[in-house]
């Protein structure tokens, strides 16, 4: 085996540093498709004449169609075409946000559909307005039921990450790319990359299935 | 019964793919790579699909300075046909060594690290380096010390040269873009996601030209500085460190070409003439030991 | 539509093959290691348990763009072996999707109902007949809503093969990008709607094989297994 333990080492800065952004990205596109996918989710259940099957059609799409294909489409096509210059983290960002919130708004749309019927029926029967049936009766109770699903989401998308190599970001994949391109020893930095999603991805999927339980029994 | 004949089929299919599947690493079996060329009359070379160093055109023909000089070369050794891998640039030499091919002609600049890992022809042209700009250089960033000063962001091609000039003249780490191709330097400069691209003036020349639309223009060329001293550059082919009778062979018939005048001939359509021919002081020694 | 159309579709459609190719070599690998993986993970030996459990979270774990490179660039430098494209992506997609599938392999085996467990008991029948010819079919059947979305998650990730010159359709569109610039939005759309075309194919294959697994079960298809 021609492991070099001094490469190994002095790549690994460069590859933390590159783990940071990914976990950055990771975050930030989290909140993005957690808060687009309630949108997502409460367009289609609103049943508006031209929005609602638009947006249907639209999530659809973006689901069933190559993630790294939005991202061209995004950084090549529709920025340019509107005149913004916005950096490969940020567009990485957007693109991770828009399409996971795809999956997040059947997640929602799920949570939402068990809630009891009767507790629909109280909260009119109680004469309670239509937006406080939502924040205080229904979302209360079909988030947290779907907390467990959102997160594995996350994690999904945390290993998406590395597709924004083709844009440029400088991830933790990018980052071993560069080192394997100017040392040219590929096995160091590679395996370490792998082994740093692990070191994240392991922890956090044990998390997930705890909540899972504990959510489980409510 | 059913369930056994689709098993048996499952399994025949699957080891008649799985045999298929692995090429070993040998591409030419143990055989001195020249005599192994020679005998399959074809020379297998590895290009980055970056013009006008080497590329396939419309029609789909390997072509390039490099290719079409490496065509007169193996052609005078009785190799009279091409065979090109495209891969990114910073694949080539990892492809060269996996022996995917037996020649980088690409238009690589010979420098001390890359030589550690294989083999460089005698040195095959050099070029200036310049700066890719929007048009009318707003900014008038002309050298690699002005955008240190202007603190603009430029882009460099993934394990190219040009990183390490910048670096060199004081530009930030955080100033670096590093991108997988040149049209994407080019899309960035002219999308503005960065000020600059820095490549040789041979290929901004060739691209601006590629791309008559894009607001673009070329700085004029000049040679980078290092530690106070201009660095000496020089492009050439590579070659895997054991195939030193290839590389032998073709560095006679690549000096015939200098001599005669007949590489000016081949090279000038892709933006090269007289000046581009490295100095005669300038030895591959002298630059894998700089 | 522009002129350069006439040389955008041709070109765009040549990756059409290694795409197809990949999907289906792919989706061949993820059955095969999906239920190898998921039949081990409920198997009465402890170490065959382990072993298959390890190949889950390793490959569930990490990222498969990662696992991509891992095979296509590290693998040579270790073994000597190079793998031609096209199979080191099949492997990847295989190897990674089957992992996925193996999750569902093992929950659909322990979703089925104990009495069918207890009657092949009951029955005498051996413990390879009883996986084979009762608690399987079974299993199979519950599977295939799960795996339509697994398929159509395969069938995105071989956009992933323009990572290792693969030649595919998203490749082949990225060659386009330099020559053809001003027609980025054709080039796109006609990726897009040639994945889409895929990813109907896979659905409508899946619904035909659904009906025809609930028919031979005697019973109306089955629910879709988990949210």
């Amino acid at each position: 085996m021609d492991w070099d333990w001094d490469s190994a080492a002095a790549s690994l800065p460069l590859l933390l540093e590159g783990l940071l952004v990914t976990v950055e990205l990771t975050l930030l596109g989290s909140v993005l498709a957690y808060a687009l996918g309630i949108v997502f989710a409460l367009l289609r259940r609103a049943r508006i004449p031209v929005l609602s099957p638009v947006t249907a059609g639209v999530v659809e799409f973006i689901r069933s169609t190559p993630l790294l294909i939005q991202i061209f489409v995004l950084y090549y096509l529709i920025e340019p075409a509107i005149g913004l210059k916005l950096s490969g983290f940020v567009t990485g960002v957007i693109a991770l946000g828009v399409h996971y919130a795809c999956y997040t708004a059947d997640v929602y749309r799920a949570g939402i559909e068990a809630v009891p019927a009767g507790q629909w029926e109280a909260a009119v029967a109680l004469n309670l307005p239509r937006r406080r049936v939502w924040t205080g009766v229904v979302l209360p109770q079909a988030i947290p039921r779907v907390v467990p699903a959102l997160g594995n989401y996350t994690i999904s998308m945390f290993k998406e990450v590395p597709l924004l190599l083709a844009i440029g970001v400088l991830d933790v994949l990018n980052r071993a790319k560069q080192v394997g391109a100017e040392t040219f020893r590929v096995i160091e930095p590679y395996t370490l990359a792998g082994l740093l999603f692990l070191v994240v991805s392991l922890p956090a999927s044990i998390l997930v299935r705890k909540v899972e339980r504990r959510v489980g029994q409510l | 019964m059913l369930r056994r004949t689709a098993l048996t089929t499952a399994a025949v299919l699957g080891g008649a793919m799985a045999l298929s599947a692995c090429e070993s690493t040998g591409g030419s079996g143990g055989k001195d790579a020249l005599q192994a060329a020679k005998d399959a009359k074809v020379i297998r070379i590895g290009i980055a699909n970056e013009a006008p160093y080497g590329f396939a055109d419309s029609s789909g023909r390997t072509t390039g300075e490099a290719p079409e000089v490496a065509r007169a070369a193996f052609t005078e050794l009785g190799i009279s046909a091409l065979q090109a891998s495209v891969v990114p640039f910073d694949q080539l030499i990892p492809a060269l060594t996996a022996k995917q091919f037996d020649v980088v002609a690409a238009g690589m600049n010979i420098t001390a690290k890359r030589c550690q890992a294989a083999d460089f022809s005698a040195p095959d042209y050099s070029a200036l380096t310049a700066l890719l700009v929007p048009k009318g250089n707003p900014q008038g960033v002309l050298k690699l010390e002005d955008v240190a000063a202007k603190k603009v962001k430029v882009a460099v091609l993934s394990a190219a040269v040009e990183k390490g000039y910048l670096t060199g003249a004081g530009v930030a780490e955080d100033q670096i873009q590093t991108l997988d191709t040149q049209d994407n330097m080019l899309r960035a400069v002219a999308d503005g996601r960065v000020y600059a691209a820095a490549l040789t003036d041979i290929s901004l020349k060739w691209l601006v030209k590629q791309n008559p639309g894009a607001a673009v223009e070329v700085t004029p060329g000049f040679i980078p500085m290092a530690d106070g001293k201009p660095v000496i550059s020089a492009g050439g082919f590579v070659f895997r460190k054991e195939d030193d009778t290839l590389r032998v062979a073709f560095d006679a018939e690549l000096k015939k070409l200098h001599d005669s005048g007949e590489w000016v001939k081949i090279a000038s359509p892709f933006g090269f003439d007289e000046s581009n021919l490295p100095k005669p002081d300038v030895t591959t020694e002298k630059l894998c030991t700089a | 539509m522009p002129d350069s159309y006439g040389t955008i579709l041709p070109s765009v459609l040549q990756g059409l093959t290694t795409t197809v190719s990949a999907a289906a070599g792919g989706i061949a690998l993820t059955i095969v290691l999906a239920f190898a993986a998921g039949l081990a993970m409920v198997s009465p030996s402890r170490v065959v348990r382990v072993i298959s459990r390890v190949y889950v979270e390793v490959f569930r774990g990490t990222s498969e763009v990662v696992q991509l490179f891992w095979l296509y660039f590290v693998l040579p430098a270790l073994v000597g072996f190079k793998l031609v494209p096209l199979f080191a992506g099949i492997l990847v997609l295989g190897l990674n999707h089957g992992a996925y599938g193996a999750e569902i392999v093992r929950g659909a085996v322990n979703s089925i109902p104990r009495a069918q467990y207890e009657g092949a008991v009951a029955l005498n029948l051996s413990p390879a007949q009883r996986m084979w010819r009762v608690l399987l079919p079974q299993a199979v059947v519950d599977t295939l809503p799960p795996f339509t979305n697994l398929f159509i998650q395969l069938l995105k990730s071989t956009a992933l093969l323009s990572f290792i010159s693969a030649g595919d359709i998203t490749e082949h569109g990225e060659l386009l990008r330099p020559v053809f610039g001003r027609d980025i939005v054709w080039i796109y759309g006609t990726e897009l709607v040639l994945y889409l075309l895929l990813a109907l194919v896979i659905k409508y294959g899946m619904r035909v094989l659904e009906h025809a697994g609930a028919r031979r079960l005697g019973r109306r298809p089955a629910r879709i297994a988990g949210v």
